[in-house]
């Protein structure tokens, strides 16, 4: 079945269709919101809300996008969204502590990626910490070449941008996680 | 020769998601999906006061409509006591009949 049969069913709202879209697309969208969320509760969750929107939204896609990169934008808009929250909630956790209402929120263990090979666990568990303070642009980019392993074309496509534009992204990325690195590894 | 380790180690963290497996949902991800959009989709939506933005929103209104209301019957009683009170007084007087003569 073509995309754009596809399309069609789910605009009737057939629900074989959706379950299809479902099945084809789960892991894409669940590897690309763990590679920004990095909690694997949270990425079940917001996987399951990004599939959510395409079932609500799906009348008004136009096809101007491919479904895949249509579908990755709602992934990474659910994972940018939902950093943004949490750090108001930390922010709100911080003050409270500060004037004695609840505790500080633990801080979170190290998350690593599990397709990454044992022997590269540890660094690469350095890398998704020191990932996690790159700004919003950077870290789509990142993720989006790094984790799920997409070309600067399609990463383009999705964040709406040029070629040379994910390149700069990217290289400025690599320089401030190069940066994040020598301070852990230095102070170690 | 530290400053080449240190190098090494940070080059080698960088390259460490290289030929990283795309992580696979979990198990039972559409049956635990479609459960939930059973359950939050046919929930009825119509109630708009319960996000928090809303009610905030339609307490100001009544703060405000209830601070008019008092202004404005402040502002009608002063300027009505003032001119008609005392033929009000009479006329409310005479409605129900009373005087102020005693009778012992």
């Amino acid at each position: 079945m073509s995309d754009q049969d596809l399309i069609e069913l789910l605009k009737q709202g057939d629900e074989q269709a959706f379950r299809k879209l479902v099945e084809t697309w789960q892991d894409l969208v669940f590897n690309t919101v763990l590679g920004m969320v990095q909690d694997f509760q949270e990425a079940e969750d917001l996987s399951q809300e990004v599939f959510i929107q395409v079932y609500q939204s799906i009348k008004q896609f136009r096809g101007d996008a491919k479904l895949s990169t249509w579908i990755y934008r709602i992934a990474v808009t659910k994972s940018l969204d939902w950093g943004r929250k949490r750090k108001t909630k930390k922010r709100i956790d911080l003050m409270k502590s500060l004037i004695g209402f609840g505790d500080k929120d633990p801080q979170p263990s190290e998350f690593v990626h599990p397709g990454v090979v044992m022997e590269k666990k540890e660094s690469a568990g350095k890398l998704m910490k020191a990932m996690q303070a790159l700004p919003d642009n950077q870290r789509v980019a990142f993720t989006l070449v790094k984790v799920e392993g997409l070309s600067y074309e399609e990463v383009a496509s999705i964040m709406e941008t040029t070629i040379k534009a994910v390149e700069a992204l990217m290289h400025r990325a690599k320089e401030n996680l190069r940066k994040q690195l020598k301070d852990y590894y230095s102070n170690q | 020769m530290e400053s080449k380790n240190l190098h090494n180690k940070i080059e080698e963290s960088l390259s460490s998601l290289d030929g990283v497996q795309r992580a696979a949902a979990p198990d039972f991800f559409y049956t635990r999906l479609s459960a939930r959009m059973e359950k939050e989709l046919t929930t009825p939506t119509w109630i708009p006061f319960g996000k928090p933005v809303w009610l905030i929103a339609t307490l100001l209104v009544f703060l405000v409509l209830n601070t008019m209301m008092i202004k404005q019957t402040k502002l009608s009683k002063s300027s009505g006591s003032d001119a008609n009170s005392g033929s009000s007084l009479q006329s409310f007087a005479a409605e129900y009949e009373l005087s102020n003569t005693v009778n012992y």
